[in-house]
């Protein structure tokens, strides 16, 4: 688990990080903006989730990427250096560059969500939600906490049927499906009658506005981190605009942008890779 | 000192019940003191617990005095109320309300819109005095039902209560998680001069910590002294072993839950003859459950091989009976195998006088206690004429007079000439029915024996 470097954070500078460069990566339809982009999710992921993991989500993304790249020059053929013809279709360089351009923006916002997924999980929401509106917080909380509860209770009762052959039950899918439901509906019902007693009892309601524990209180630092992502997502939304407005693929694939106009935006998809590989310098120096 | 409860003449009965759960009843426990409630289930424990907290009183016809430190419990008002008297209820799964150890803690601190500061001082100071600071990240899902009471009590305490009430605490326990929670609830008692009250239909267990001990019975609150707390003793039932042929063999079997997980069970071997009566004991986690899963067809073996000559005439009683039950009625939920198992009317008749439920045969499955209804799934199970008989913990939580009945139900499956194996904690149980023990350890059969050879060679359970 190298979730380490960003729980030292308050879980709203990763939240935000992460959300700057999924935003950035989505609309940044550029060839050298995606390749880095797409460059730093794989490596993050490597980095985070070890070899075996990050391929096996490419297993089913790599595909997808060649599905893009074929079907776009068939319907779109624009372009000017042409490179072959298939029976009624004209196949241009341009094109092809566009499906791949595109298929490739997606595995990587895909990449980006999965390791933010992979790095924030529902603690780290609540942490954030629970300032803000209390109420909603714990209804996920609770949320969080019965439906695993009812999935493996649905198991218990499903098994508990089908082992007791002795009942010669006739055993249609259909019939046990609905009475499982049934039992479990129950169950829960009453399950719930407790529980809310149980909240009374510890003073459920007594105050109209309930306040909220903090696991992971707001630092200067979290700060001070926040406000240079922040920065950093500004001046990368104007690079990447600069550098979207200036690209054409059709007919020819040309750029006006200057190389400054990428840095901010990559910067940005460096950070988590950077932050990871500043933590193993760490443990390397004082191992 | 002052008095922490103090009844006078309280009378109470439910709206559609002829008879009153309390009438005139009169209780007074002093502040600080350990006090134990003791009476079979259904006498009204429960029902007094919840008068003495106002937000979870039930609806009925309340009269006479109620004091909670010489305030009448009509004027608490909620706040005050949650401050100062605290109820942990006997299971453990629903209480808790959050999926964190760490939003548990602090869920009725927050309720009172405590300051952030303040709520993390009695959150640190509950977890460092009970030593549950190593669960404060982890999920409530990922804690041991002992463990998830303890962190009941723990959320308890963080209210800094004066008053503590407890119904029946330990009844969903095995026994070394009970020591272990009691002792923390003695702890609470002495060194930070919390009262307790609770109430239990096993007041044996409490002798050691208890200062005052009271019955309720017909309706009456009464003192009894601490010396008569003790659990009533069953002679022996059965005597000799089985030695019909071996319908169950389970040999050289490995099994664990997940590729990745740790194994439940190494090499186990386990051999049941026909009549048998063998009972699985083990610490918790042992595999118990898990050994009857895979007899039960459930779950395969990864490894090893597995006999069951009885496999399509077996019924397997869970640990919650509430996963049999799913029918609008108790007289439904006996009929629902009537048809494909071939009894009718008169048995079901036989079946709920044999359970004590004739009165209650329109009721909702439930709207019985948890031991009833324990009942009523074993019951439903007997009547389908089982041949072998996997029961995972039948005893669990039942008071003396339930466990009497499920005793001579199984007595008169076995006449009939059931197999019966049963997953248990409840020793005094196996030493009264079973006719050998097995005993897991690590994965393995440590040990099998016929029962008396067991007792007696048991150094922990030989007394």
């Amino acid at each position: 688990m190298d979730r380490a470097a960003f729980q030292t954070f308050h879980p709203v500078v990763p939240t935000i990080l992460f959300v700057g460069i999924i935003g950035l990566s989505m609309f940044g339809l550029e060839p050298r903006l995606v390749a880095a982009s797409l460059v730093f999710a794989l490596l993050f992921a490597l980095a985070t989730q070890g070899v075996a993991a990050a391929l096996d989500k490419l297993r089913w993304q790599i595909p997808l990427l060649i599905l893009i790249c074929l079907i776009n020059p068939l319907f779109n053929a624009r372009g000017s250096h042409l490179l072959f013809r298939l029976g009624p279709f004209l196949v241009y360089a341009e094109s092809v560059a566009y499906g791949l351009v595109m298929g490739a923006l997606l595995i990587a916002v895909l990449m980006w969500i999965e390791n933010m997924a992979y790095l924030i999980g529902s603690d780290e929401l609540l942490v954030m939600g629970g300032g803000v509106l209390p109420t909603v917080s714990l209804m996920v909380s609770m949320t969080m906490r019965l439906i695993p509860q009812l999935l493996s209770r649905a198991t218990t009762v499903r098994t508990a049927l089908q082992a007791t052959t002795s009942a010669r039950a006739p055993q249609s899918e259909k019939r046990s499906r609905v009475r499982v439901m049934d039992a479990l509906m129950s169950w829960a019902l009453e399950d719930s009658l407790e529980r809310s007693d149980a909240m009374r009892a510890r003073g459920w309601g007594a105050v109209a506005h309930r306040t909220s524990f903090e696991a992971h209180p707001f630092r200067m630092r979290d700060l001070i981190a926040l406000a240079l992502v922040a920065g950093l997502i500004v001046l990368a939304v104007f690079g990447v605009l600069d550098i979207v407005h200036g690209w054409d693929f059709y007919p020819s694939m040309t750029g006006t942008a200057p190389f400054g106009a990428y840095a901010p935006a990559i910067v940005l998809f460096a950070i988590p890779l950077c932050c990871i590989v500043a933590e193993h310098v760490w443990w390397a120096v004082h191992e | 000192m002052s008095n922490a409860v103090e009844i006078r003449d309280l009378s109470f009965s439910y709206p559609d019940s002829a008879s009153p759960v309390l009438s005139r009843a009169n209780l007074a426990i002093e502040e600080g003191s350990f006090a134990v409630l003791c009476g079979p289930t259904g006498s009204g424990k429960t029902t007094l617990l919840r008068l003495l907290k106002p937000e979870i009183t039930p609806a009925g016809s309340i009269s006479g005095t109620r004091l909670l430190f010489d305030t009448p419990a009509e004027s608490l008002d909620l706040h005050d109320s949650s401050i100062n008297i605290a109820f942990v209820f006997q299971n453990p799964e629903n209480q808790i309300v959050c999926d964190t150890v760490w939003h548990e803690l602090a869920f009725g601190l927050e309720n009172l819109g405590m300051p952030v500061d303040e709520m993390r001082l009695r959150v640190a100071e509950t977890c460092t005095y009970l030593g549950i600071g190593p669960w404060f990240r982890m999920r409530c899902e990922e804690l041991s039902g002992g463990q998830q009471q303890v962190l009941a009590l723990a959320s308890a305490l963080t209210l800094h209560p004066r008053l503590l009430l407890l119904d029946e605490p330990t009844s969903m326990l095995d026994p070394v998680a009970e020591k272990e929670f009691l002792s923390l609830l003695f702890r609470a008692n002495r060194e930070l001069g919390t009262t307790v009250l609770v109430a239990t239909h096993r007041p044996e267990a409490y002798r050691a910590y208890a200062t005052c001990a009271f019955a309720l019975e017909g309706g009456a609150v009464g003192p009894v002294p601490l010396e008569e707390l003790i659990a009533t003793q069953r002679p022996a039932e059965y005597n000799g072993t089985a030695a019909g042929d071996r319908v169950v063999n389970l040999s050289d079997v490995w099994f664990r839950y997940r590729r990745d997980g740790a194994w439940v069970l190494r090499g186990f071997d386990f051999a049941l003859a026909r009549g048998e009566m063998r009972a699985l004991i083990g610490g918790n986690a042992s595999g118990k459950s898990t050994v009857l899963s895979l007899i039960a067809g459930m779950h395969d073996p990864q490894r090893g091989k597995r006999m069951n000559a009885l496999a399509k005439s077996q019924a397997y009683l869970p640990q919650n009976p509430k996963a049999l039950l799913a029918r609008e009625s108790v007289e439904e939920e006996l009929a629902e195998w009537s048809s494909s198992c071939g009894y009718g009317e008169p048995e079901i008749a036989a079946a709920l006088d044999r359970i004590g439920l004739a009165d209650a045969r329109a009721s909702h499955p439930y709207d019985l206690s948890g031991g009833q209804q324990q009942l009523l799934a074993l019951e439903k199970l007997l009547l389908t004429r089982p041949d072998l008989l996997l029961l995972d913990e039948p005893t669990k939580g039942l008071d003396p007079a339930r466990v009497d009945v499920i005793a001579s139900e199984l007595k008169a499956a076995r006449d009939r000439g059931a197999t019966i194996v049963l997953a248990t904690h409840d020793f005094a149980f196996v030493k009264r029915l079973a006719t050998s023990v097995t005993l897991l350890f690590d994965g393995q059969a440590s040990a099998t024996l016929p029962r008396d050879e067991f007792f007696s060679r048991s150094w922990l359970l030989g007394a």
